[in-house]
């Protein structure tokens, strides 16, 4: 079996099991839809910072969010047992972890666009801006998804997932929480963007091909 | 050489690093000899604890390659311990670099990019320490942790770069200045040698120790 069909076959296993049963898209909207109500609340937005607090805002929900989505996503697929079925398989594990990582990426991608409604109407922000911060927000989000559940198969594995994988989670996200903040801010604001989001590549280029790598020695055994 | 005698020879040369940083260290003089207060005189203890950390980190770093590729348990020992012992090494620069921006800025923290990467830094080692302590299986926290190590080690160049680009305000560099005077050349070179020494020592030990546990 070669690669690109063990991706696109795992990849359409992913996407029909998240049809069927929208786990991912529901937390990843439901959590990051509170962290936004909540920073609204604690940090009030003053007017002419609307679109500096709203990026802030938005990618600390996003990030927030998909841990919570992709931690879930990967624990289920380990406690259930299919990991072992599908380790069972001489598919190639690179092709498996790009295909759920290909599939989480549409799913908190779908949530991310969700999310901006109620960032919209709580920092009173131009829905026609939204459209300039696409490219930033897809590479965020494809680098989160990449490295993400990288992570979660690394905490995954371990007992004390839930401090293990926020650390993690938050530490090795710094670089893409910054340029995916620069980047939504500056597209607000109608500034030049260019620069976060050769970052935002350079960073998923980087982690995202070390996690195709390394994965296969996560998935190896379960 | 007998395992004493090597002890013993670290402990005199970390002594006499010790010895310099306490009684001779001299006042450190910028790129065009002005002095630069007492403040800076922490960068004898300072500076080689961050190269010897990073030296370590690397190691651990090439230490989980060389696991990957080979499945050595040996390797995985020089992981764990330079990991180990360069974390200590980090955690000794993140707490005398506040000592020293609060007599220099002001302010023990400030969100500049070498305060800010390291930092980042050393909260991925931690979660590589809470790693390996976690999974009881020897083969597998091998695997997990080489893996972890190879990521935190790849991500830091990275967070350097990007709290660079919207970082605020620049941290001291090491200048060729600093050791035109040979007796701040001598004194800062004791200690580098000092720390790396000990350094070498202790992941040497805690490979041993990791062997033993195994």
């Amino acid at each position: 079996m070669n690669t690109p069909a063990v991706f696109r076959a795992f990849l359409a296993k992913d996407v029909l099991r998240e049809l069927r049963t929208k786990e991912t898209f529901i937390s990843v909207a439901a959590f990051g839809f509170l962290v936004i109500l909540v920073l609204a609340f604690a940090l009030p937005v003053t007017p002419g910072e609307g679109e500096i607090r709203a990026a802030g805002a938005f990618w600390v929900a996003v990030l927030f969010a998909s841990q919570v989505g992709i931690a879930r996503a990967v624990d289920v697929e380990r406690a259930s047992g299919r990991m072992e079925t599908i380790l069972s398989t001489p598919a190639d594990a690179s092709a498996i972890f790009l295909a759920k990582s290909a599939s989480l990426s549409l799913f908190v991608s779908l949530s991310a666009l969700i999310l901006s409604f109620p960032l919209t109407v709580f920092y009173q922000l131009d829905p026609a801006s939204f459209i300039a911060t696409l490219p930033g927000t897809i590479l965020g989000i494809i680098g989160i998804c990449l490295a993400g559940t990288l992570l979660s198969l690394l905490a995954s594995g371990t007992r004390m997932r839930e401090v293990l994988a926020p650390i993690l989670f938050l530490t090795i996200f710094v670089p893409l929480l910054l340029a995916s903040v620069a980047a939504m801010r500056e597209a607000l604001l109608d500034q030049p963007y260019g620069l976060a989001v050769q970052v935002l590549a350079g960073f998923d280029l980087i982690i995202g091909g070390a996690s195709i790598l390394l994965a296969p020695y996560l998935i190896e055994e379960g | 050489m007998t395992s004493r005698w090597r002890d013993t020879g670290v402990a005199a040369v970390m002594l006499a690093g010790v010895f310099l940083f306490l009684e001779y260290a001299p006042p450190m003089a910028g790129p065009d000899g002005e002095y630069l207060g007492e403040a800076f005189r922490i960068f004898y203890f300072h500076v080689p604890a961050a190269w010897v950390s990073f030296l370590m980190l690397f190691a651990s770093f090439v230490a989980s390659i060389g696991y990957l590729a080979t499945r050595s348990a040996r390797w995985d020992r020089w992981a764990a311990a330079t990991a180990e012992v360069g974390w200590v090494y980090a955690t000794i620069v993140i707490t005398t670099g506040p000592i020293w921006a609060r007599a220099a800025w002001g302010t023990y923290w400030t969100w500049e990019p070498r305060l800010t990467s390291f930092l980042v830094l050393w909260l991925m080692y931690l979660g590589y320490i809470l790693l390996r302590s976690s999974i009881d299986d020897p083969e597998r926290r091998a695997r997990f942790a080489a893996v972890l190590s190879i990521i935190a080690f790849l991500d830091v160049p990275i967070v350097f770069f990007s709290v660079k680009i919207w970082g605020a305000i620049g941290h001291p560099v090491p200048n060729i200045g600093f050791f035109r005077d040979p007796v701040i050349r001598t004194t800062f070179l004791a200690n580098v040698f000092a720390f790396l020494l000990a350094a070498v020592h202790l992941a040497a030990k805690r490979a041993r120790l990791e062997c033993h546990e195994d």
